[in-house]
């Protein structure tokens, strides 16, 4: 409500700086000739007369020049002189008067008022930076500092090739693509390669160059394709790409594969299909995999699963494309699913170290932090034989407060 | 509330200026005393309601609020205060908005300081800068709004362009803006007195002040980017004739043709049909220069083809603006009377030639500037018109007018006498010859252009200096009687004076740097020495270092002068983290008017670093010539001349002081 009284209080101010001077009574010109002197530009002319002497004296001019300027500046000040303001006629003043009074009175709040309403947003508050982190801590802070401790040590070890794999989906996470990019391609360098990691390389790289599949992005994919062959994230790049390029009978071809091996209940799926239809080709034509009932796909995640290992599964750009226009439920509930397919999957063959933050991170954010308890005890078990990945569960726990 | 508060003031605003627009003129045109007097305070709450909005914008920067679209994707909570503020216009949709604020700004000080101007020539001044306004505001609220809010605010702006974190570029829009938008007010006059079918000396007089305000603005602007340009793109370049650089310049050039040419109009009564035209060309050359920098179209000509609607509305407004006034002076300008003829050689004359000076030099510049982008439009080949181009072009037109230029001020007014100026000038002519011949002894010339270049900078400097000499009568009365003479002489002389100084300085530094200028660029490893300019610089290694939102490695270096150190220097090179972006930031040490320059490049094997060190003789003249120039314009709008009418119409103002 206060907002809406200020915005009344403005109003009157636009309206009196209106109204005020039609309220004053008409003057000077109307009332009677004003002196001579009181015209501005005859005070100009008689200046410049005066000015002359000067000018002569300092050699400004020549003295033979003299009485001519003289001349052509009285010239001037006569005309000056002569020519009258005329007044308008007060009745139809009176009239006039009105139209502006209307003006300020009934133009200037309606029209203000339906413009902003159209433009603005009276209901949503200020959110300055301070207020936000005190009320709503969730977490984003701490992860920027695990962020900058992380980056940090890589300022100081830039051959820690670990320290590039955990960085590089947090970067992914902080929108940072171009990082994320520079980061797996260090961990390859320096701890090997490995399908995901090329595939999350590669989808990186896509996201810094606003979804488009570069010629770098194009042979990461291709290179973690050889190494997995039925892994579904280069293959679902790679399908894009061959699109995006116009090669459209390749891009058929591989989206329609890719399709095959789906159970349809993959959140991909929906994106091949309208890149298919893109293409010129209805899916529901594809020969008994696409819309399939259970039944028929039960062995499709098995495959996929063995096939690519220890794929840590980011969302997809059609993930996030899926999950912005969903509602926040439905989101939520997307999350949650994502979160739980992991939380299976390691429970079931353990994981990387990667792997394991990654849960717990996740639960952390979903203020699930009972889960996270227990998904630390569980990396811990799972981690026993392996020291460093002990130690970075330990700082991690230390970091999110747990 | 702060931010949807300065939404509805800038909504309020565009409302208030549709009144301004219309009211006053219908007012001016009906003779109507009360609906021109509305003029004024609109114009004044008007500006109100914009600063209300800026200040709006700029607590969302100081409070980081994310929720500002315009806000998330230009700051960063991590960035120091300063370029929080100065983030504001630092994109887009705040520079424009700061350009509306300066429009609005110059229509309330006429509103404020109009006072010995007939009132249908304010109404009308303010109703055309209120037409401008509308233009302006519609822009900014229809396309490029920025109090757009999102309702999921990201906890995390995406930070400014690091190259644009810097106090120069902190201040340097908004003096380049003051300049280049206070030629709307001039614009305006132009077309207000077109409106009203009169002009006469007077007009001059009453928008001479509102030239100076505007050119003197233009001028620290340009000077101030040009030594942005200088220290932080790390080549040591001060100028480019870059398409945003000439955007500024232009508007300088026609500027100062107008500065010029109303001097002829205010004493002669002469040249008003062309005061007009320039002063309406001055600001389409502004406009223009927005629509180039604004509409991304220098960018790319096929990025503004793709998302056009931006770009287009500005095309809207400066088609609207140019064309529509260009038409009312077709229709309007034969109906105002000429002034009587002159002689060729006299004040006017002298004048005139500088007018045409000025517009070939602007016209080559404009050609410049359009021809590559006409030609990627029409035949997709992309070319670049660089200095080349500019030297054979402009170059030309302006070594007759500095030749000349030291003749104005001395030619009297109606019938000058060239002998006997030539005569009074000789001494300057003979100094200027000496200098320029033992500088040239001293520091050797290759070039017979660098001769003429440093002969004219010096009798540009001399003749303005001896303008003063000859008017106090220095030598041919008492010393006491001169110094009185010299202080009696009226603020515009002196105005003119140090500023036709300062256009010689300038020069000098220009032709200096491009003749003597020591250049090195190699590989240095940490305890090497390189010889540049009479000193040496030893670099003594690299040392990295991280700030909030940047990490940087510091090249050390030693500069020593016959053994004796004189100076550490340490340029860097930074790596802005959340943008991914490098920048250098260079070292620069100043030594009179010369300086040394120091700016790493790539790093090699070995702690070694490729180096760009610079020796730049009388570098600093370029600028401080332009301040000189800049302490004329002060001068000259401190004359007393400017002021006349003003105490006379003291008792109306009293009246009309609480209505305010």
């Amino acid at each position: 409500m206060m907002i809406w009284f200020l915005f009344a209080v403005l109003t009157v101010a636009a309206a009196l700086a209106i109204l005020v001077p039609l309220a004053r009574r008409p003057d000077k010109w109307s009332e009677g000739e004003p002196g001579e002197d009181s015209k501005p530009d005859v005070a100009i002319y008689k200046d410049q007369l005066s000015e002359i002497e000067r000018d002569l004296e300092r050699g400004d001019i020549e003295p033979k020049d003299v009485e001519a300027a003289r001349t052509e500046i009285a010239r001037r000040l006569l005309k000056a002189a002569r020519t009258k303001e005329e007044a308008a006629p007060a009745d139809k003043g009176g009239r006039r008067s009105l139209v502006a009074v209307a003006i300020a009175v009934v133009g200037v709040p309606v029209v203000a008022v339906s413009l902003y309403l159209t433009l603005g947003s009276p209901s949503m508050p200020d959110e300055p930076l301070t207020a936000r982190v005190m009320s709503t801590d969730d977490g984003f802070h701490q992860f920027s500092d695990l962020v900058a401790k992380v980056e940090k040590r890589l300022a100081e070890k830039p051959d820690d090739g670990r320290g590039w794999d955990v960085i590089a989906p947090a970067y992914m996470r902080m929108g940072r693509a171009a990082d994320a990019a520079k980061a797996y391609a260090n961990a390859i360098r320096l701890v090997g390669e490995n399908a995901p990691r090329h595939a999350n390389q590669g989808e990186a790289i896509v996201a810094a160059h606003d979804g488009i599949v570069t010629e770098d992005a194009r042979k990461a994919f291709e290179r973690a394709a050889a190494l997995a062959p039925k892994m579904v994230k280069p293959r679902f790049y790679l399908a894009l790409g061959f699109g995006q390029q116009g090669k459209n009978e390749q891009a058929i071809a591989a989206w329609e594969s890719l399709l095959k091996d789906a159970d349809g209940n993959e959140v991909w799926v929906p994106m091949a299909q309208a890149e298919l239809r893109g293409l010129g080709v209805d899916p529901a034509t594809l020969g008994g995999s696409a819309p399939a009932g259970p039944m028929a796909s039960a062995p499709a995640p098995q495959a996929q699963q063995s096939a690519s290992g220890e794929d840590l599964k980011g969302p997809t750009v059609g993930d996030v494309e899926a999950a912005g226009e969903m509602s926040d439920e439905d989101r939520q509930a997307m999350i949650h699913g994502i979160v739980s397919q992991l939380d299976e999957r390691l429970k079931e063959q353990g994981g990387t170290v990667d792997e394991w933050i990654r849960l717990v991170r996740a639960y952390v954010v979903l203020g699930e932090h009972e889960l996270a308890d227990e998904a630390v005890k569980r990396a811990r078990a799972d981690l026993k034989d392996d020291p460093d990945g002990l130690e970075t569960i330990d700082a991690l726990v230390k970091h999110l407060g747990l | 509330m702060i931010v949807e508060l300065g939404h509805f003031a800038l909504v309020l605003g565009l409302v208030l200026v549709l009144v301004q627009s219309v009211v006053p003129i219908w007012g001016a045109h009906t003779r109507d005393e009360r609906l021109m007097s509305v003029a004024a305070p609109v114009a004044g709450v008007q500006f109100l309601m914009v600063g209300l909005a800026f200040a709006a914008l700029t607590m969302a920067y100081i409070q980081s609020d994310f929720s500002v679209l315009n806000v998330c994707q230009n700051s960063h909570s991590d960035k120091p205060l300063i370029y929080r503020i100065s983030g504001v216009w630092g994109n887009h949709e705040g520079s424009m908005l700061l350009w509306v604020l300066i429009l609005s700004l110059f229509g309330a000080l006429v509103a404020a300081f109009g006072r010995t101007m007939p009132e249908t020539l304010k109404a009308n001044v303010l109703g055309v800068q209120g037409w401008i306004s509308v233009a302006f505001l519609a822009f900014i609220l229809f396309t490029s709004n920025p109090f757009i809010r999102i309702p999921n605010p990201p906890m995390e702006g995406q930070d400014l362009n690091p190259i644009l974190q810097d106090v120069g570029l902190a201040i340097h829009p908004p003096l380049l803006y003051l300049g280049y938008v206070g030629f709307s007010i001039t614009f305006s006059f132009a077309a207000a007195a077109l409106l009203d079918g009169r002009i006469d000396a007077a007009w001059a007089r009453w928008v001479r002040p509102w030239i100076l305000i505007a050119w003197i603005f233009l001028t620290l602007g340009i000077a101030m980017g040009s030594y942005w340009a200088y220290y932080e793109l790390g080549w040591g370049g001060y100028w480019f004739w870059d398409p945003v650089e000439n955007a500024s310049f232009m508007p300088w050039l026609a500027g100062t043709a107008l500065l010029h040419s109303a001097l002829v109009m205010e004493k002669r009564d002469a040249l008003k049909v062309w005061t007009v035209l320039l002063a309406i060309l001055t600001f389409s050359l502004s406009l223009l220069g927005t629509f180039l920098v604004r509409s991304g179209v220098l960018i790319s000509v096929h990025a503004f083809a793709t998302d056009p609607s931006r770009g287009v509305f500005i095309l809207a407004i400066l088609a609207i603006f140019i064309g529509g006034s260009l038409s009312l002076y077709a229709w309007r300008a034969p109906l105002l009377k000429q002034g009587g003829l002159f002689a060729p050689i006299s004040r006017e004359g002298s004048l005139i030639l500088n007018n045409l000076f000025l517009t070939a030099a602007c016209a080559a510049v404009l050609v410049g500037t359009l021809y590559p982008l006409a030609l990627d439009v029409t035949t997709g080949d992309k070319i670049s018109v660089g200095a080349p181009f500019f030297n054979m072009t402009f170059g030309p037109l302006m070594i007759p007018l500095l030749i000349a230029m030291p003749f104005g001020p001395f030619l009297a007014w109606k019938r000058g006498d060239l002998l006997a100026v030539a005569q009074r000038l000789m001494m300057a002519f003979a100094l200027a010859i000496v200098i320029a011949l033992a500088v040239v002894w001293v520091k050797g010339a290759t070039n017979v252009m660098v001769r003429i270049g440093i002969g004219i900078a010096v009798w540009v400097m001399t003749g303005a200096v001896s303008e003063i000499v000859w008017r106090s009568k220095l030598r041919r009365v008492p010393l006491g009687q001169s110094f009185r003479r010299a202080v009696g002489l009226p603020r515009s002389s002196w105005g003119t004076m140090v500023a036709h100084f300062g256009m010689g300085a300038t020069m000098l530094g220009i032709v200096a740097v491009s003749a003597w200028q020591q250049e090195v660029i190699t590989v240095m490893a940490p305890g090497e020495t390189k010889a540049i300019g009479g000193y040496e610089l030893t670099f003594d290694g690299l040392s990295p270092s991280s700030s909030s939102n940047y990490r940087e490695d510091i090249g050390h270096f030693t500069l020593r002068k016959g053994g004796a150190v004189v100076a550490d220097m340490k340029p860097a090179k930074r790596f802005y983290m959340a943008r991914q972006m490098p920048t250098t930031e260079s070292a620069i040490e100043t030594f009179w008017f010369s300086q040394v320059y120091v700016s790493l490049g790539d790093p090699k094997e070995g702690g070694a670093i490729v180096v760009r060190a610079y020796y730049k003789p009388l570098v600093t003249l370029i600028w401080l010539g332009a301040v000189v120039m800049v302490l004329g314009g002060l001068l000259s709008l401190s004359d007393r001349r400017l002021r006349v009418g003003a105490p006379r119409r003291a008792h109306h103002v009293a009246a009309a002081a609480p209505a305010e």
